[in-house]
């Protein structure tokens, strides 16, 4: 297809996000994984389908969870996850995957030429998933994870998507 | 003349009932018997671990589907698609889940265009999560639940649809 | 002498389901292939009698697959296995010359009974 990365692309939005809601934050590494899976305590799912498909899951800890809401909702400090947190978090997830899918597209626009389709990407309503001895298997195909730093603790992007 | 209202809400009923349709057929070519949405009913005990088949949607109208039901439930029905043998490894019971809800978001895939004459949604891959207290929460979307208790177990359909659409592009 | 079988599918539970459908029968599952590009190698490799071909997979399609599997040999022997039947994939696989489909989930007399009608 390009030779654009989708690994550029995803770091170059939580670079953008993060600082704009002035949370210490930092790239550390990427691992490719033979499938999608996540033992995270708490995840937040996003679904893009369209021209390309697949996953998009954002795994992290209850403490970044609280950190991240307490900035998107100007407090000093979260209590209890509540469905107020939870739809913060979503709101946030979600503005991830459409600046990402807006990214990809002007990325892939350079790389089609004039006449061809319209290049479609969606992404769905962001769920936010947490438990006890969490198990999620997303996908069997070829995934990668990218592991951040977010205030001192660890962040990870895992995705799994592939040209339709 | 409707307003958009009533026709968003109707729009919703449409999709729900072909989402049900849908996991009523996929489960009648597992198991052989039919079955039908009944009175509400919990599932999974505080102490059972849950498990839950997560189907992103987007389009014309954004959400998701979830398939609830506890890790028995869904043994059961890796078992049925294994024409009734016991799984080889524990692994094979995610394999079979995702097939089944592959299935089940591809007919109703189908169904959908099919019934709007065209591309109405895209369904993204199913995701399958399992753990003691499962919380799942999709904000900003209405849902409607359909209960089944078959022989395999408890099944609840969760439909959600988002008021507002995330995309815009 | 068996009849070789070749499942192209991404999903591994369709390995499974296919030859746990054809145990004991006339047919051998002799390989299968995760994508559509290493379904095609192992056509090659294997020349099966009979491949079994899902639709959507990742690197290359089932509609590509076939194209290609048929200008290896124009009489290869296909059975095109779908979710449900979409009637524009359909219309495409005929044009391609797919003559056999089965929709998922199928129990084994109904797989058993498609390879017969390939090969009657």
């Amino acid at each position: 297809m390009t030779t654009f990365s989708l690994n550029d692309i995803f770091v170059q939005v939580f670079n953008d996000l993060f600082s704009y809601i002035d949370i210490n934050h930092k790239f550390m590494c990427e691992v490719p994984s033979s499938s999608l899976n996540s033992t995270e305590e708490v995840n937040t799912l996003v679904g893009i389908s369209g021209d390309m498909e697949g996953n998009v899951m954002f795994g992290y800890t209850d403490k970044t969870a609280r950190t991240i809401a307490s900035k998107l909702l100007g407090t000093d400090k979260i209590d209890d996850i509540d469905i107020y947190v939870k739809s913060a978090l979503a709101d946030f997830y979600s503005e991830f995957c459409k600046q990402f899918t807006y990214k990809l597209k002007v990325e892939t626009a350079f790389n089609v030429s004039s006449g061809e389709k319209k290049y479609i990407l969606l992404s769905s309503n962001p769920t936010y998933i947490s438990g006890e001895d969490m198990f999620g298997a997303i996908s069997k195909v070829p995934s990668k994870k990218l592991f951040f730093k977010v205030d001192g603790e660890k962040f990870g992007i895992a995705y799994s998507l592939e040209q339709k | 003349m409707e307003d958009s209202t009533e026709v968003a809400v109707n729009k919703f009923d449409v999709l729900f009932n072909l989402a049900k349709k849908s996991f009523e057929e996929i489960m009648v070519e597992v198991t052989g018997e039919a079955i039908d949405a009944q009175p509400e009913f919990s599932i999974a005990p505080e102490d059972r671990l849950s498990l839950s088949i997560i189907i992103g949607l987007s389009g014309n109208t954004n959400g998701r589907i979830l398939l609830n039901t506890s890790v028995e439930y869904g043994q059961n029905i890796a078992v049925a698609m294994n024409f009734g043998d016991p799984l080889d490894n524990e692994d094979d019971l995610h394999v079979y889940l995702a097939e089944f809800a592959n299935m089940f978001c591809g007919r109703a895939a189908t169904h959908i265009n099919n019934e709007f004459g065209k591309r109405e949604i895209w369904i993204s891959p199913p995701a399958i999560f399992s753990a003691k207290d499962l919380d799942i929460i999709t904000p900003n979307v209405s849902s409607v639940r359909a209960y089944y208790e078959c022989p395999l177990g408890k099944f609840i359909v969760d439909m959600g649809f988002s008021e507002n659409s995330y995309d815009d592009f | 002498m068996s009849k070789k079988v070749l499942v192209i599918d991404d999903s591994p539970f369709v390995f499974k389901a296919v030859t746990k459908a054809l145990e004991g029968t006339e047919y051998e599952v002799v390989g299968n292939a995760l994508d559509g590009q290493l379904g095609v190698d192992k056509y090659i490799e294997t020349r099966a009698d009979v491949i079994t071909l899902d639709v959507t997979m990742p690197i290359m399609d089932g509609l590509q697959a076939a194209k290609r599997l048929f200008e290896i040999n124009p009489n290869v022997k296909i059975i095109m296995l779908s979710a449900m039947g979409d009637e524009t994939l359909l219309n495409q696989a005929k044009e391609i010359g797919i003559k056999f489909f089965l929709t998922k989930p199928f129990q084994p007399p109904v797989l058993q009974a498609k390879l017969a009608e390939v090969f009657s």
